[in-house]
């Protein structure tokens, strides 16, 4: 039994898609989302890309059971959406780290609230912390002491920290300078490559979006529709090589740039 | 962050400006007590400062704890009280739009008036200043706690729901921490209110206490013993801020 634990534990479960079907919300007079329908792969690295305001974080958090839609259909494996789920954590734009916890306690409060004893808590937490590179010295450390990307990770940490089949992650890398996000990128495309894990990534940066992601779904504003869903043909692991500076990345995030400016 | 520390610096790291305004306090009371008959004022108005020392050592002890456990003893009863209500106000936006304006409506009230309905109503002195007490703090922490769980971020809340918390789970490991700066403050201003409350209270029908030790010294025209109680009562205030103070330093660690 212990072992059957230990081993569901290590191995990552298998990727779920995503469904998005019809898919309606409204603020008031405010049309978020009109008519979404996506189908996200499992085990895919799928980008949201739109001007600001056009209801990516709308959809980020329907997927994720924080926000109820009006109409339509969300599902997540086989369970259909109507509050969040075991299989997904979120990273937020903020990171929403608790000020008051350190580094250690904030990768694990997942665990907390799911009732993992504090042994295993405290292991699968350093790992984590380990795995987006921050072990060492940050785990006693307090959020305020940490510069934004060390923030940013923590939060990474804490949402793999839960082992969860889809990380949906909101304008992750937004308010960290470009060198440190360079860098967080990679790490993040070879955590991706080793868990399989189905991302959602909303991002306002049209190389962001082409360097990460498999497809790249536009959105327009007012009301927020789906304009146009882009494929990137680009080799993995884009990691490893210079693939900023081929001719094929250029050309993609142009073609990006030629769809988004129609929308501003 | 700022900490808002409001005037209740332990009274054990004074700094020198206050020693010297202190200092000259005291020196201004001794000289208009030397002066007093030949200003025409009558000598029991303005006693010497070594009458009033005198009248610090017949500070009875038993009259200092029991006005200390009447103010804890109230202010845990209305912190339990502002908890619930708050927590019942934050579930509930229709329980939170029938019951603040009875909140408001209850700190409007002056403390004069709740004595007066204290004696009116109940018989039992420790009730009612237990009840004056408690219908005038109470709602101060309210107020306090239910305003700082709104404080709490957006994105915080979704986060900790992201993980699927049971609503024990969300005030227990989200709000109180996150309002326990408030909370600590929200102390500090009802323990300040409660020893200013307690001695009107203990006025009327307390037989011990502080307040009652207070009439008492106005019956007999004490000037000297007025002083030494209220001596007293600001020193315990300033003690017990210093305790909050000291527990703030040790629980809110991670704001420095
Ligand atoms: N809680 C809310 N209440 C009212 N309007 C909202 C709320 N959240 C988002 N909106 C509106 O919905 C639209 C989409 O917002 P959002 O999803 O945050 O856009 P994006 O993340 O693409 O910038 C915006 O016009 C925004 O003002
Ligand atoms: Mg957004």
């Amino acid at each position: 039994m212990a072992a059957l634990a230990a081993s569901a534990a290590a191995a990552p479960p298998a990727p779920v898609g995503i469904g998005i079907e019809g898919v309606h919300k409204s603020f008031g007079a405010v049309h978020a989302l009109v008519d979404i329908n996506i189908g996200v792969r499992a085990g895919e690295f799928l980008a949201l890309i739109g001007p600001s305001g056009c209801g990516k974080t709308t959809l980020l958090k329907s997927i994720a059971g924080l926000i109820p839609i009006d109409s339509g259909r969300i599902t997540v494996g086989e369970r259909v959406v109507t509050g969040p789920g075991p299989e997904c954590s979120v990273v937020f734009q903020d990171f929403a780290l608790m000020p008051w916890a350190t580094v250690q306690h904030n990768v694990e409060f997942g665990l907390l609230l799911r009732g993992v004893p504090a042994k295993e808590r405290a292991e699968t937490a350093r790992r984590a912390i380990a795995k987006v590179g921050l072990g060492g010295s940050f785990e006693y450390a307090y959020p305020s002491q940490l510069s934004g990307g060390m923030q940013q990770r923590v939060g990474l940490a804490r949402a793999l920290a839960v082992n969860p089949q889809v990380l949906l992650m909101d304008e992750p890398f937004a308010s960290i300078d470009e060198q440190t996000r360079r860098v967080f990128q990679d790490d993040l495309l070879r955590l991706w490559s080793a868990e399989r894990k189905t991302v959602v990534l909303v991002t306002h940066s049209m190389e962001e979006a082409i360097y990460l992601s498999d497809r790249v779904v536009v959105l327009s504003p007012r009301p927020g529709r789906v304009h146009q869903v882009l494929d990137v043909p680009l080799p993995r692991p884009r990691e490893s090589g210079d693939v900023r500076a081929t001719a094929d990345f250029a050309r993609m995030v142009d073609g990006l740039w030629q769809v988004l400016r129609k929308l501003q | 962050m700022i900490s808002p520390d409001l005037g209740g610096t332990p009274p054990a790291r004074l700094p020198r400006e206050a020693f010297v305004a202190l200092a000259v306090l005291a020196a201004l009371w001794e000289t208009l007590a030397r002066l007093s008959p030949a200003l025409g004022i009558p000598a029991f108005a303005v006693p010497s400062l070594v009458r009033i020392g005198e009248a610090l050592t017949k500070i009875t002890p038993l009259d200092v704890a029991v006005t200390l456990a009447r103010v804890l003893g109230a202010l845990a009863a209305s912190f339990a009280l502002g908890v619930a209500g708050a927590v019942v106000m934050y579930l509930s936006q229709t329980a939170d739009r029938y019951a603040k304006p009875i909140v408001r409506l209850l700190m409007a009230v002056p403390v004069v008036s709740w004595i007066l309905f204290a004696i009116l109503w109940f018989r039992w002195v420790e009730f009612r200043i237990g009840f004056v007490l408690v219908v005038v703090c109470a709602p101060v922490f309210l107020i306090d706690i239910l305003d700082a769980m709104k404080g709490v971020s957006r994105e915080l809340r979704e986060m900790v729901r992201s993980f699927r918390p049971t609503r024990v789970q969300f005030f227990v490991k989200l709000m109180l921490p996150a309002t326990l700066p408030a909370i600590l403050t929200s102390w500090k201003i009802n323990l300040s209110l409660a020893i200013r409350v307690v001695t009107i209270a203990e006025l009327v029908g307390a037989v011990t206490g502080i307040g009652h030790q207070l009439a008492v010294a106005q019956e007999l025209f004490s000037v000297a013993n007025v002083f030494a109680w209220t001596l007293v009562l600001v020193v315990l205030l300033f003690a017990l801020e210093a305790a909050v103070n000291w527990l703030e330093h040790r629980l809110l660690r991670w704001r420095t």
